[in-house]
């Protein structure tokens, strides 16, 4: 194995610089290498969830408040029309984990998920191989029944996703999972 | 190459002894937020995020900022992203020269015990389907098992490096879909899913083309 990448390759590779033969030797690197791909995912995480400066945050929320009041005609009593998720990625720990189907599956008739301490509700969707909305229910209960109208594909990979509502218009999401009905689980 | 901020350009430019103490001031008022974060992400600990804090500014400042001044040779990353590599691995160094390695994390070991495996999810699929052709298994069961970890070594390292990379953090470091999206830069958790399943299909391919022939699911 070649040695550890330097600083400039690394910081050079997470901004996504650099030429494409500078980033394969990087990844030719990387997958090799865990030490080199744990410090990668470090500073990803680092930067994910610093805290930003004033100088940073001051210029787009000024401008934000430009345009709110160039467009704002109406009511501001409106509630939060969807799920609003801040910050999930500092608070992984915390997030509802989907426990079944995953994977190759029979057909499966309900989806589960581990619950999380102080849950208004959960928000489940289900999403196409294209990353469309299949189908979307609202649930106190950490599982939901498929319902029939629901349609399955056969060997074909199938995306769902929990939200917890932990406060108001405040949602915290599980990871994004996969289930495949196997083939010999196909209806005659 | 991304423009240096404004605070490093003070700073490196200048030429008193007194400008250089109110340039390092407004320095560390910009970028201490991050930092303190950095240390605090690597030592866990008040005390020894603290301690790191301060050797971390010290480093920084010493020899007049010979570390800062690198960044302006060739660099091209971001400030700030340059920043945090320098400041994590100056903070990992001095917790090991002080206290030593970190002890496992707690759960760590649970977790590598659930670690999934690429070479598992292979070969669990292999055997399935061949236990079915097999009406027992033979005395060189272990034999083929082998084969299989040879053939499937062989075939991901015909892979491109940045499929095998994906492979390390998605089989191996057991990362979120999620975040390794962020981190390769793909548009979203439905692109690396995509590709995943476009590598091991690829994977099998290779399998069967070198005589394991039923590793089609």
């Amino acid at each position: 194995m070649s040695e550890h990448l330097d600083s400039v390759s690394l910081s050079r590779y997470i901004d996504g610089a650099g030429t494409s033969d500078e980033r394969a030797r990087c990844e030719a690197h990387l997958a090799e290498c865990p030490d080199c791909r744990e410090e990668m995912v470090e500073v990803g995480r680092i930067l994910a969830t610093a805290p930003r400066s004033r100088r940073r945050v001051l210029v787009p929320l000024a401008a934000a408040a430009a345009a709110l009041l160039l467009v704002w005609t109406g009511s501001i009593n409106r509630g939060p029309s969807g799920p609003v998720v801040r910050d999930p990625d500092s608070i992984p720990a915390l997030a509802p984990r989907p426990v079944a189907p995953l994977g190759d599956v029979s057909r499966p008739d309900r989806l589960m998920w581990r619950a999380i301490p102080d849950v208004a509700r959960y928000r489940v969707t289900l999403f196409t191989v294209e990353g469309q909305a299949a189908w979307q229910t609202t649930t106190t209960d950490t599982f939901v029944a498929l319902p029939d109208t629901v349609r399955l594909s056969v060997a074909t990979p199938q995306y769902w996703q929990v939200k917890a509502e932990t406060g108001f218009g405040r949602w915290i999401e599980s990871e994004l999972v996969t289930f495949t009905i196997r083939r010999a689980d196909a209806p005659e | 190459m991304a423009p240096a901020p404004p605070e490093l350009q003070d700073l490196l430019q200048a030429s008193s002894a007194t400008a250089r103490d109110e340039a390092w001031s407004r320095f560390v008022a910009r970028f201490s937020p991050l930092l303190l974060h950095t240390a605090r992400t690597v030592a866990r600990e008040q005390d020894r995020t603290m301690d790191a804090y301060a050797h971390l500014l010290e480093q920084l400042r010493e020899d007049d900022s010979r570390r800062l001044r690198r960044y302006l040779e060739n660099t091209g990353a971001q400030f700030t992203t340059w920043l945090v590599v320098v400041a994590r691995r100056l903070c990992v160094d001095f917790l090991r020269q002080r206290y030593g390695r970190a002890p496992t994390a707690p759960g760590k070991a649970a977790d590598h015990a659930t670690r999934r495996r690429l070479e598992d999810l292979i070969a669990v699929e292999i055997d399935e389907v061949t236990a079915l052709a097999e009406t027992r298994a033979g005395p060189d069961e272990s034999l083929r098992r082998c084969d299989l970890h040879l053939a499937l070594q062989a075939a991901l390292a015909q892979l491109p490096p940045a499929h095998r990379l994906l492979l390390g953090l998605r089989f191996e470091d057991d990362l979120p879909v999620r975040e390794i999206a962020k981190l390769l830069r793909y548009p979203t958790p439905f692109h690396v899913y995509r590709t995943l399943n476009a590598v091991l299909a690829e994977l099998r391919q290779v399998l069967a083309a070198r005589g394991v022939a039923d590793a089609e699911p």
